[in-house]
């Protein structure tokens, strides 16, 4: 009722947006042509993006598992420690890559965690860069600009902390 | 409490962390930084990075579970990225030069003022905006979701793309220097600036905050402000709760989301004055 209510007034904002809407969600074809070319977009985007999320957390989720898992095989959760074990304070940029190597070849809880918490991390800066590539393919220049901006400003972000 | 039970009672806490930050589009930090710091007794510091984990996997589990349901607006989340992430970097550089106590007290008053303008907005919520901002109608921002509380589609356009911006630049900057206020401050700027219905402002505000947390996140991961295990309870405990939340925003009233979140801008902008008058909580 209140979005038949609300769409008859604005007619041509309201033409635009249900156009763009239509092909979100398949229905109202009546604005076929322009929404095919206005708005074919989203729902691909969201075939990139949710994977990439969905990956993310179950890898990550199942790595901290493991590490809880092997922190009660060693019986310490009964005496858990807030604060056992070393931290994730490993050289991110700054040093070769074999620090992950390091990481899994002495597999204890704690390692497994900490690779676990660096999966969870690197997902949303790998959801950025996957709209950055899919943007680049779908040639959509103003958007290409926006997540490219936002990637660089990431990795920006990185530098510094690595650094400073 | 021995060490299970305190180790069960931070495993609960971080479900609820996760349910009510991807209800509402907060990170969880409110729930998380409360239970380490008085019930933990963990330094603050550590709390931080416990706390950044937990935003990161409310984004990653309420954004991956709520995708399919099109109720976060990924081309708004996009575009503000650029500001809240430009924002965070200026506030991680900031931190030095600020002091942090008179910051909580601003931070605090922008709370409270924006809790009222959003109580006030709660008539908006069964017939939402649809005119379009000149920049929003150029990036097709305008969009539609079922409400499946209701049954309807809800037809929105997007206002005030530039105020939002701003307003997303300073959100930033506070959360980079204060290491909290990653979602109160995004979803009152979509609110009132873009007049987005509310389920899509908390949706896109989770859909956003795991960028701009990720950025910090390195920084105290390098630094080893992450305890493994301490993250490792926080982490699944909201991954698990952010999934189950995604699920009841979809059923949930706007108008019982916006009471909800009202309610809880209101205990925030408690805890940030208690926090600016020296009272750490």
């Amino acid at each position: 009722m209140a979005h038949a209510k609300g769409r008859e007034p604005v007619q041509p904002a309201a033409d635009k947006l249900s156009a763009h809407v239509s092909a979100m969600d398949g229905h109202d074809q009546s604005h076929g042509s322009l929404a095919r070319s206005n708005e074919v977009m989203p729902p691909r985007l969201v075939h990139v993006i949710g994977p990439v999320l969905r990956y993310g957390s179950i890898i990550s989720s199942t790595l901290i598992l493991v590490g809880l898992a092997l922190t009660v095989l060693d019986g310490r959760l009964g005496g858990w420690q807030p604060f056992s074990g070393t931290t994730g304070a490993y050289p991110l940029l700054t040093a070769s890559p074999d620090w992950i190597l390091r990481l899994l070849a002495t597999i204890n809880p704690e390692s497994m965690i900490n690779l676990g918490i660096l999966v969870l991390i690197a997902t949303p800066i790998t959801r950025v860069a996957s709209t950055v590539a899919f943007f680049l393919i779908k040639r959509d220049l103003p958007y290409l600009a926006i997540t490219l901006y936002v990637l660089l400003v990431l990795l920006a972000g990185f530098l510094i902390g690595a650094t400073g | 409490m021995d060490q299970t039970q305190l180790f069960a009672a931070l495993f609960a806490s971080s479900v609820a962390a996760g349910m009510l930050g991807s209800l509402l589009g907060l990170g969880g930090g409110i729930i998380v930084i409360p239970v380490l710091t008085l019930l933990l007794g963990v330094d603050i510091r550590y709390a931080v990075g416990a706390s950044i984990v937990s935003v990161i996997a409310t984004s990653n589990g309420a954004t991956a579970s709520h995708l399919k349901d099109g109720i976060a607006n990924l081309k708004v989340g996009m575009l503000l990225e650029t500001a809240t992430t430009t924002g965070a970097l200026i506030g991680a550089l900031a931190t030095a030069a600020i002091g942090g106590r008179p910051l909580y007290l601003i931070f605090s008053v922008v709370l409270a003022t924006s809790s009222v303008i959003m109580f006030l907005r709660r008539n908006t919520d069964e017939t939402p905006n649809l005119s379009n901002h000149r920049w929003a109608a150029r990036l097709g921002l305008g969009s539609s979701f079922q409400d499946r509380a209701t049954g309807q589609t809800l037809h929105y356009g997007v206002a005030g793309v530039p105020v939002a911006l701003g307003l997303m630049l300073v959100a930033g900057i506070v959360s980079g220097l204060l290491g909290v206020g990653s979602g109160t401050l995004k979803v009152p700027a979509m609110d009132v600036a873009m007049r987005l219905p509310m389920k899509v402002s908390t949706a896109t505000s989770n859909f956003m905050i795991g960028v701009t947390a990720a950025a910090g996140a390195a920084v105290h991961f390098t630094r080893g402000d992450i305890l493994p295990m301490i993250a490792a309870p926080v982490a699944i405990g909201v991954l698990v709760g952010a999934v189950v939340g995604a699920r009841l925003l979809g059923r949930l009233r706007s108008s019982s989301v916006r009471t909800l979140f009202v309610l809880v801008l209101m205990a925030v902008s408690i805890q940030m004055a208690a926090r600016g008058l020296g009272i750490q909580i």
